[in-house]
């Protein structure tokens, strides 16, 4: 039997672990699942690469660059939003 | 329906490669499984199409206004027309689009073959996959040179993968000019040690050297065009399009009205298609960190990292250089290569003897990696060094891009290029959501 999906808030409790283990500045701020990773320093470039290849290996999902780069792609939230929308096969088509 | 294209500007020098026959232009090349560089717009009676070489080296962005699709290989043209950054997108690499009159939307194909999880499936010897990528280099080199009888200029580090790049060309040309870069050190006559491997290299490949010294200040001079064509603000790109700048700048000095005509071959793409680079530290700040992941990962990232950035092409291309770099041909080759081989360590120097054997300097495998924006281990600052001292770190650079490309609002560049990557989307006319008037 296929295990059921993760919701949202599953995984962005797996993605806030993930982070908060990764990315010193996600360690010592307390940043709320809504803010921009991105504007505020935690996540650079680099960060970025090393999420995207553990989203692939824990959830069997690519990120599309279209979702990689859209307003929603910034925070925990809606990261985990993306994620759950591919894992359904409802992410939009570039 | 076929959109309408609007070209602003010119686009990359076309280097398509299928195995046999050198593209040099699009118009008269179909794409399909043709390698090398390459990112065009070709129009026909019954259809127009747009393509992208497979790993992204030949950029084309575009935005969209009252129902005009504008492309340019590079986003500045594209916002000096009113387009802002975050609505320029980038035609995604190893794409051939194809908007046919008859049918209502695009036919989107990749161009090679796809390496899932950046690699390709083999049980092969490493040695056999060296002897063909030994052999679809080497036959690339000579149909680019049979075809561009143009100076033939090589950019020499000294190490493995320029050496055998010069190697080739050499083979095949008697006036090779090889260059090399190192900062001016006006009160000082000494070299830096990759200066001296590259003219270990140049003497046992028996090549001309020129220097392209260049002070810090003549650098600075060449950071708007590195960030504008190069399409970067990331410090290491943005460091090695410094240097490329400054070789560029030599090349032309020296070739005088033969620059034109001339062909700039480089060693590029190995670093990333055999994960050899590692981090860099000055100061006690760590400089060019790499992502913390497996090495056939991290190669994956590397050689898909490729598609962003226009280091080469375009900062060459900018200051009226056209370069190749032959080992884009071999991409698939490289991508069946085992984990043994990748990284900084031993495989390198195994791989390269086993393609060249004793064909290369012994200089360069010695020392089978250089980096010119590095500077030397014996204090010898390099580009990154200068660029430091001087306060030029990302996010200097970051907002000097973005003032370049009209906004003084660092944070829609998140929203052009974020994890390496270009916004990427294949343009469709009126609906497109990158339409801005």
């Amino acid at each position: 039997m296929t295990p059921p999906a993760p919701t949202e808030s599953q995984v962005a409790d797996e993605l806030e672990v993930f982070l908060r283990e990764q990315f010193p500045a996600m360690t010592s701020a307390r940043l709320g699942r809504d803010v921009d990773l991105f504007d505020t320093g935690v996540v650079d470039s680099v960060g970025v690469a090393e999420t995207l290849v553990h989203i692939e290996d824990r959830y069997g999902v690519e990120i599309p660059d279209e979702v990689l780069l859209s307003d929603d792609f910034t925070c925990i939230d809606g990261m985990a939003r993306s994620i759950v929308r591919l894992l359904a096969g409802t992410a939009a088509l570039p | 329906m076929v959109p309408t294209f609007e070209l602003i500007g010119s686009t990359d020098p076309c280097f398509g490669w299928d195995g046999t026959t050198l593209a040099q232009s699009l118009a008269t090349h179909r794409p399909e499984a043709t390698e090398g560089a390459f990112a065009g717009l070709v129009h026909e009676s019954d259809r127009t199409w747009l393509a992208r070489d497979p790993l992204g080296l030949g950029k084309l962005f575009w935005a969209t206004a009252d129902g005009v699709v504008e492309l340019a290989n590079r986003p500045e043209r594209l916002t000096a027309r009113g387009h802002q950054l975050e609505q320029c997108a980038a035609l995604p690499a190893d794409t051939v689009v194809s908007y046919s009159h008859d049918q209502g939307s695009p036919a989107v194909d990749p161009v090679a073959v796809p390496a899932v999880g950046g690699q390709l499936p083999s049980a092969e010897p490493v040695e056999r996959i060296a002897t063909r990528i030994r052999d679809a280099v080497t036959d690339y080199v000579a149909a680019v040179l049979a075809a561009r009888p143009g100076p033939a200029v090589v950019c020499l580090s000294g190490g493995l993968d320029s050496s055998s790049v010069a190697a080739l060309v050499r083979e095949h040309r008697d006036d090779v000019v090889a260059v090399t870069f190192d900062l001016a050190r006006p009160r000082s006559r000494r070299r830096s040690d990759d200066f001296s491997a590259a003219e270990a290299a140049a003497r046992q490949l028996g090549l001309t050297l020129v220097p392209a010294f260049h002070t810090p200040e003549r650098l600075f001079e060449l950071l708007d065009t590195v960030l504008v064509a190069g399409v970067d603000w990331r410090d290491f790109n943005v460091h090695a399009g410094l240097v490329n700048a400054a070789l560029a700048v030599t090349i032309a000095e020296v070739l005088g009205p033969q620059a034109s005509a001339a062909t700039v071959f480089t060693g590029d793409l190995v670093n990333e298609l055999l994960a050899d680079y590692h981090s860099e530290t000055y100061r006690g700040r760590t400089y060019y960190r790499l992502p913390r992941l497996p090495l056939p990962r991290l190669r994956a990232a590397l050689v898909r990292g490729l598609a962003t950035s226009h280091r080469e092409i375009g900062v060459f291309g900018e200051l009226g250089l056209s370069v190749v770099q032959p080992y884009a041909v071999a991409r698939d080759d490289f991508l069946r290569l085992p984990e043994s081989v990748l990284g900084p360590g031993p495989g390198k120097s195994r791989l390269y003897r086993a393609m060249f054997g004793d064909r290369l300097p012994r200089s360069s495998y010695d020392r089978p990696k250089t980096r010119a924006q590095t500077g030397s281990e014996n204090g010898d600052r390099g580009v990154l060094a200068v660029c430091a001292d001087a306060g030029l770190d990302e996010r200097q650079l970051a907002r000097r891009f973005a003032r370049l490309h009209g906004t003084d609002d660092v944070a829609v560049l998140t929203r052009f290029l974020r994890g390496g990557r270009y916004r990427t989307a294949i343009p469709r006319g009126e609906h497109d959501p990158t339409s801005t008037h």
